[in-house]
């Protein structure tokens, strides 16, 4: 049972899709753990690769060319901030996927690797289906340097450093690799609805 | 609190479990310090000793009659190596916040407060690394600075420290106390610049910080530093493009941003 202060009141509305913890922002907070990275499309590439049966590695070129998917929906920082009903447009996992053959039986879990060292790991289960893409645009808009431009990995489920910035590799492999915040404290999933803030949160 | 026993060398020694971060524990306001219109420095008091990295954050959360729940993050203030139940936090006041509203008018000193932490394991300084220091803060990103420098201070007092603050006035400069006193100049390792108007007869930087005062910072170290930059996004991203420019390894920046964005 946690401590009542007393005095302390619910906001008068609430919104059903916000969950347990989060207040809803109107402006995007910038939130990386070192300087934005100035990522140029003519170098840019996204490799897909490990446990797929046709490793491939795109172009900026080849990978715009690739159908592309609208997803409308909320964002969830774990820094308890929600942002409600963004557009973002991308290429779905699903369709990198099927443009690297398909995965391979032992691909379990895949580790998105960034410009700038970052990684993030999540179970192939949250990333396939429609729940992933590598994104390219927010709110009608080319993402800019500071929110993970030219594209950056699109798991709107689950809290955003899931999100990785300047995303160039997915890796799927069959043993989970704790990528960069799973090792500095934070949960391994980063479910929003379940709380998974920080490691040791269920 | 719970108490493990431990055989060590033959010898019985009691050592204290150290209580999950992720607990919710309860502490008690022992202090409120006015650093600054809008920002203050509460201390609270646990049952059990309080053990944390300078850099590192808690979460504090409120509790509604109707069992609505709001939490908010705050940077540890000062340094805690578990020899003392006390905890620092400094808090700016969020007008249109949910969280600080509230513990600005209504938390006195004996309320109690539900804290967890600490959390965050990259914007963190300990002893065990054994580099130069650059701090540069805008702002309440001081905080975490701070405690960084303080930190450094108890342990570590003959390597090198730079803290480069810039703030807009002297009324809204944080650990005034500390950082500038009212009758002296900063100390040698700080360097501060007003962004409005100066104190009277000051003869030092004015201005945001310019690629001048990184480069007269980062050069005055005889190995590269390891530099914090702390602030408002805005201040983060030039400071943070400003250093690698003039010279400074990517992965020797570790930045935190405060506040939104557009």
């Amino acid at each position: 049972m946690a401590l009542i202060n007393f005095g302390f009141k619910a906001p008068r509305e609430r919104d059903d899709r916000v969950p347990p913890g989060q207040s809803v922002v109107t402006g995007w907070p910038v939130l990386t753990y070192g300087p934005t990275l100035k990522v140029d499309t003519a170098t840019w590439s996204l490799e897909i690769n490990g446990s797929v049966k046709k490793p491939i590695t795109l172009t900026w070129e080849s990978f715009n060319a690739l159908p592309k998917t609208t997803l409308t929906t909320d964002i969830h920082c774990v820094t308890r901030w929600s942002r409600l009903g963004m557009r973002w447009d991308g290429v779905l996992l699903d369709e990198l996927i099927r443009q690297a053959g398909g995965l391979m039986t032992d691909a379990h879990y895949v580790i998105a690797s960034s410009y700038g060292g970052y990684t993030t790991n999540l179970p192939v289960v949250d990333v396939i289906n429609g729940q992933a893409m590598i994104a390219t645009d927010a709110d009608g808009q080319p993402l800019s340097s500071e929110h993970g431009g030219p594209a950056r990995f699109f798991v709107p489920h689950l809290y955003f450093w899931k999100s990785a910035k300047y995303v160039n590799k997915l890796t799927f492999v069959d043993r989970d690799h704790p990528g960069f915040w799973e090792i500095n404290g934070y949960h391994n999933h980063g479910d929003p609805w379940r709380e998974e803030r920080y490691n040791g949160d269920y | 609190m719970d108490t493990i026993t431990t055989e060590t060398l033959g010898e019985r020694s009691d050592i204290m479990a150290i209580t999950k971060p992720t607990s919710w524990r309860i502490g008690t306001v022992v202090s409120i310090l006015s650093e600054a219109p809008g920002l203050r420095s509460y201390t609270f008091r646990f049952e059990d000793k309080v053990q944390h990295d300078a850099g590192q954050h808690y979460e504090i959360r409120l509790t509604a009659e109707d069992g609505y729940q709001a939490a908010r993050l705050y940077s540890a203030a000062m340094p805690a190596n578990g020899t003392s139940n006390t905890l620092q936090l400094t808090l700016a006041l969020m007008p249109s916040g949910e969280v600080s509203p509230y513990i600005f008018s209504d938390v006195n000193v004996g309320d109690q407060l539900e804290i967890r932490g600490p959390f965050g394991g990259h914007f963190v300084w300990n002893s065990t690394i054994r580099r130069p220091i650059l701090l540069v803060g805008g702002g309440t990103g001081i905080i975490p600075l701070r405690a960084i420098r303080l930190s450094h201070q108890q342990c570590c007092a003959d390597e090198d420290i730079q803290l480069l603050y810039s703030v807009k006035s002297y009324d809204d400069m944080a650990y005034k106390y500390e950082l500038f006193p009212r009758n002296g100049t900063p100390a040698d390792d700080i360097t501060i610049t007003f962004t409005g108007p100066p104190p009277k007869g000051w003869k030092g930087h004015t201005g945001r910080i310019n690629e001048t005062m990184l480069e007269q910072a980062l050069y005055s170290f005889s190995t590269p530093p390891i530099t914090y930059v702390c602030g408002p996004t805005p201040m983060v991203e030039s400071i943070t493009q400003m250093l690698v420019r003039i010279g400074q390894d990517e992965d020797d920046i570790k930045a935190e941003r405060f506040g939104p964005a557009s």
